[in-house]
């Protein structure tokens, strides 16, 4: 169904035989900033799969000495435990004769400290590093590249877990009822009454080891609240449709029917409110590796990069570059949830 | 109204138990033992190690601050205590919790209060200008504006801000920090203290308030686009009544009901809010007190600040189910909520 420009807009009714997913699309493919945003996330994933590839200290492909080698494939089969460093070890890759080398666009990793850098001049970005440095000499824009990893998976793996809790209650809540949809809405609003980012920050504190593991499984398990009012509703809905009482007619056991008819009729509004978790995800932990109580100072995400820069008002290039990163990628999650909101909701559809 | 509030009062004593079981839960997560730690404090710089006058000293803390018993007794110790608004004294200078605390609440409850009415005040005629525009250039370029805000992170506009705006580099148009001048004086007329107080206060309450301001404008026009389908207001027009009057006094009180319940959202999002804003532009205030608290480990003052803002947010919640009660008289008609 191609649109001519100028066209009529055709209302977005089902197709015949088109399923509930494929309608979805279709209807998110009609929002523009829903899909510069989706595109964007797209990027960031590949970013964050090539990032030992864009920022790196060794090339990626060199002849030294008539011999082929492949440093950066090497470091992954190290880090695997296949191979070792050999004859490698000790080996500054900038400094080594080669025949000739292929260096990756950004030639620094996250940590290496560049200590050709004495004055504030010189960690102004520049040619030498396109985004400048920080304090001690660190690449910004390495730090960034490799920082979207921890901005992905922080945001993925802190929603996957406030998902797994939300929609296990919130069915129970919804296809139960009764006393068990009593206890679970009342801990739902005890839950949404905490003040989440003060206990999350509280509770990374209290924990003197503070890990990224940590801090997504607290930012998990105070964020399922939204997805399960959601799961409840619907599959309170969806429970009472007739197929749900054929199935109880045919015998099925309760966790098949919650499970294989209930629940994908269910959660497709759940991927709303995910979304918008994963933004808020993202959010959370920059805001806590701002204030210091993120990641240990080994790690460099885009919060901690930014909490460089407090305390010297100097180094704008800290301030505005990681800062950036932050907001784009919260900016498209939210938009990514606003287009499927939009896509989802049967009101707009006519 | 009355057996409402009441019902709502008596619905928040288990969520006042579960907060209080949390709060000692979290305070008992701190490794070590916390004698040990007051030990290790007090004794910095002079006798290090266990030597045998510490070890009395660690055996009166303990009994003292009762971790010789059960868990529940402990805890129930502890309640006490919180009862008599007594959170013990810092780590970092001895000073009781709460006297710390009470320095330091004026100026973040101020905050948070001007927070609330600029963030409602700003939001709701907004909310109402696009709702009734909408569709035109002036409700689409307000979204934009009002989706960037919302997903622009605080910290990092507070950082911009200071970088951009505090920074005799580029424009130095408001201070770095504080909430008056280093050299404000007694003498001053009441105006200029006034004239002071704003200029410090002016960014880091536009930081504080944005995010509120941009998530409730954009709840509110939803809201009233919600009321403005209904029929009753489709009549108001009918019978003639100008459209000031139907918007103003017809659909604004009805699409005025979700928007209040936020208020139990924005509440706690402040009080996150305020560790970041007070930190990055050194206000003293309470944000400030439990960054600092948190970087020492100062443990009774983090505990005790936990504890009040999980009390203040309840405090938050209930008043928002009262004003709901307030515009909505439905809903104090004895309607079980959901």
């Amino acid at each position: 169904m191609a649109m001519v420009p100028g066209s009529v807009e055709i209302p977005p009714v089902a197709e015949h035989g088109e399923s509930y997913g494929r309608m979805v699309w279709r209807q998110f493919r009609r929002n523009p900033l829903g899909m510069v945003s989706l595109g964007f996330v797209g990027l960031l994933a590949v970013i964050a799969v090539l990032a030992d590839f864009l920022a790196n200290d060794k090339p990626i492909v060199a002849s030294v000495r008539g011999e082929l080698i492949f440093p950066v494939l090497k470091q992954y089969a190290v880090g695997l435990g296949l191979d070792s460093w050999g004859q490698w070890a000790q080996v500054d890759w900038k400094r080594l004769q080669y025949d000739w080398a292929l260096w990756p666009p950004v030639p620094y990793r996250p940590e290496t400290t560049d200590p050709t850098l004495q004055t504030l001049r010189d960690r102004r970005p520049s040619p030498k590093h396109w985004l400048g440095t920080d304090e001690i000499g660190r690449d910004v824009l390495a730090g960034i590249l490799h920082g979207t990893r921890y901005a992905l998976s922080i945001g993925f793996i802190a929603m996957g877990i406030a998902l797994a809790i939300g929609i296990f209650l919130g069915a129970l809540a919804g296809y139960y009822g009764g006393i068990v949809d009593i206890v679970i809405s009342r801990l739902i609003e005890l839950v949404l009454t905490l003040p989440t980012f003060f206990l999350i920050i509280t509770v990374v504190a209290m924990v003197q080891q503070g890990s990224i593991w940590l801090i997504m499984a607290m930012i998990g398990v105070t964020g399922w609240t939204g997805v399960a009012r959601f799961v409840r509703g619907e599959v309170l809905r969806v429970r009472a449709m007739e197929y749900v009482t054929a199935a109880q007619a045919l015998g099925y056991s309760t966790g098949r029917i919650i499970f294989r008819h209930v629940l994908p009729n269910a959660l497709a509004p759940v991927l709303v409110a995910a979304a918008f978790g994963i933004a808020n995800a993202v959010l959370i932990e920059s805001a806590l590796s701002f204030l210091g109580f993120g990641v240990p100072p080994t790690v460099v995400t885009w919060g901690s990069m930014l909490a460089k820069a407090r305390g010297t008002v100097t180094t704008w290039w800290m301030v505005v570059f990681p800062g950036m990163m932050i907001f784009l990628t919260v900016a498209a999650y939210n938009l990514i949830g606003d287009a499927l909101r939009d896509a989802l909701d049967p009101r707009l559809r006519e | 109204m009355a057996k409402y509030v009441l019902q709502r009062i008596l619905l928040f004593i288990p969520t006042l138990f579960f907060i209080t079981v949390l709060s000692f839960a979290v305070s008992r997560l701190a490794p070590g033992d916390p004698a040990a730690l007051k030990v290790g404090v007090t004794a910095e710089g002079g006798i290090t190690g266990r030597t045998g006058l510490n070890e009395r000293t660690l055996e009166l803390l303990r009994r003292q601050w009762h971790l010789d018993k059960p868990l529940w007794q402990q805890y129930l110790f502890w309640l006490r205590d919180l009862v008599r608004l007594d959170f013990g004294r810092s780590f970092q200078d001895n000073r009781p919790v709460m006297e710390k605390i009470l320095e330091r609440l004026p100026i973040t409850l101020a905050m948070n209060l001007v927070a609330v009415l600029l963030a409602y005040g700003i939001a709701i005629p907004l909310g109402v200008y696009s709702a009734t525009h909408a569709g035109t250039l002036g409700d689409r370029l307000t979204a934009l504006l009002l989706f960037a805000l919302y997903s622009l992170p605080t910290f990092w506009v507070g950082m911009l801000a200071i970088t951009f705006l505090c920074n005799p580099e580029y424009l130095a148009l408001f201070p770095t920090g504080g909430i008056r001048s280093v050299f404000a004086s007694e003498q001053w007329s009441l105006w200029r203290r006034i004239a002071d107080y704003v200029w410090h206060l002016t960014l880091p309450m536009l930081v504080y308030t944005y995010s509120s301001f941009a998530f409730i404008s954009r709840q509110m026009r939803s809201a009233m686009l919600e009321v403005l389908r209904q029929d009753y207001v489709r009549t108001a027009y009918a019978k003639g009544l100008p459209e000031r009057v139907v918007i103003w006094k017809h659909a604004l009180r009805n699409s005025l009901i979700p928007i209040i319940t936020l208020l139990a959202g924005v509440l706690p999002a402040l009080i996150g809010g305020s560790v970041i804003v007070e930190t990055i532009f050194s206000i003293p205030g309470m944000g400030e007190l439990s960054f600092r608290a948190l970087v020492a480990r100062d443990y009774p003052v983090i505990m005790a600040i936990f504890t009040l803002s999980a009390l203040l947010t309840l405090v938050g919640i209930l008043l928002a189910d009262i004003l709901y009660a307030v515009v909505d008289p439905r809903i104090s008609f004895a309607r079980r909520t959901e």
